[in-house]
């Protein structure tokens, strides 16, 4: 750990204004989830960041923005709003529901993992997760499938690791957060290599990934290949 | 009271943090009221067309108001909201692959968000301090943070925008930061 301090340190200014490249950045959030030697010089570039907003001059949006944004909150909380974003393909989202939101989630993944593997099969399953300070880690890993996700609550920042079977052109992976109300994506993500998204976990009681048709769809068209307690 | 010292929240903006903590919706319309001005100016500056900034902006506070449980009372909520709108807007331009030219100054056609004499006065001589401080690095210094914070561009697009190695980006990024920090107040 300690070797990678001197590297880490090098890049840390350039991590506190979002200039670190995505295949460094999985490094330095991993590295950061795990050594505490760094929280104090990012602390710091991380204020100066802050200020260098101030530099902007304040334009005023349009004033629909401001009921908009009133209107997405409101409604996420409500629970019209919820049964709304339920819609569509009904069986599809309420099988999802019910494999994910089960109400004692405490037995959360064994649990959820058992219906999956009725479904899909044996898999040899192995989680390894993490919640270090600011960070979160999360890896699971199936027979030959792998994702590892990082995600930073602070900076709205999701990174996803895969190595997956190659899909047919016609074929895609999406990630989705399967949230207490409703199962959102998160996005695409490429059968091998690393993919960042501006994501808001927050609320995120597992993540799933579904082979879904090229481009992704609104809601989930498959059953889920992978699934992590989150 | 430097700008550093105002990145702490004031007794008003702890309300405001403890509102959005209890899902009161008039809170974020507080939060709203007082920076969306400042947040739809950065993500215009880094994104350049209204429309991405204004769903970026809209996405910002959606995340600030999901993200409230874990706001830091003690932090302002300016700074935090500010750090999830240049992320979102850099996320943005590296996932288009496309990169904004880099304006030097304030975009020419603004209407400033006025809030109360005090506040915008605060706000505009934090702004002058930033930019002096902006203006006195080393020209490489800035060149380098302004490609990067206010260009979106990562470490390596620096370097190839300014013919530099990676190595020598990094420290002007590390050495700038840092004496900006020095410059514009003790508390960080």
């Amino acid at each position: 750990m300690i070797d990678r301090c001197g590297e880490i340190d090098e890049l840390l200014a350039a991590f506190a204004v979002d200039a670190v490249p995505l295949e460094e950045r999985l490094g330095v959030l991993e590295h950061l989830a795990e050594c505490r030697l760094h929280d104090e010089a990012l602390a710091g570039f991380r204020a100066v960041a802050d200020l260098l907003a101030l530099d902007v001059e304040p334009v005023q949006p349009p004033q629909r923005l401001r009921a908009a944004m009133l209107d997405q909150i409101t409604a996420a909380d409500g629970a019209s709003a919820t049964e709304a974003a339920l819609a569509g393909p009904p069986a599809r989202q309420r099988r999802w529901r019910s494999l994910f939101l089960r109400p004692a989630f405490a037995y959360g993944l064994a649990a959820t993992l058992f219906v999956l593997a009725a479904g899909l099969g044996a898999w040899n399953v192995s989680l390894q997760s993490k919640d270090e300070g600011a960070f979160v880690t999360r890896e699971l890993q199936e027979g030959d499938l792998m994702i590892r996700v990082l995600y930073s609550p602070r900076d709205g920042i999701a990174v996803f690791s895969v190595d997956l079977p190659a899909l047919e052109p016609d074929k895609a992976y999406q990630a989705w957060s399967i949230e207490a109300s409703e199962v959102v994506s998160i996005g695409l993500l490429p059968s091998e290599g690393t993919v960042e998204f501006a994501a808001d976990l927050s609320e995120t009681t597992a993540i799933a990934v579904s082979i879904e048709p090229a481009g992704g769809s609104v809601v989930a068209t498959t059953d889920p290949i992978l699934v992590a307690d989150f | 009271m430097s700008p550093f010292e105002r990145t702490s929240a004031r007794g008003d903006e702890t309300l405001l943090i403890q509102g959005l903590r209890s899902d009161d919706a008039t809170s974020l319309a507080a939060v709203y009221d007082a920076h969306a001005g400042i947040a739809y100016g950065l993500a215009l500056r880094l994104l350049g067309r209204a429309s991405e900034a204004e769903d970026v902006v809209q996405e910002s506070f959606v995340a600030l108001w999901r993200q409230a449980e874990r706001l830091d009372p003690a932090q302002s909520v300016r700074g935090y909201l500010l750090r999830i709108v240049h992320n979102k807007a850099v996320d943005r331009l590296r996932r288009q692959g496309r990169r904004r030219e880099v304006v030097l100054e304030g975009a020419a056609q603004v209407q400033s968000n006025l809030g109360e004499p005090e506040v915008e006065a605060e706000r505009r001589s934090d702004r002058d301090l930033v930019r002096d401080a902006l203006a006195t690095l080393p020209a490489e210094q800035r060149q380098a943070v302004e490609l990067a914070y206010f260009g979106g561009l990562s470490i390596n697009d620096v370097a190839t925008e300014t013919r530099a190695p990676v190595g020598t980006v990094k420290s002007r990024l590390r050495l700038a930061l840092e004496r900006m920090r020095r410059q514009l107040g003790p508390k960080t």
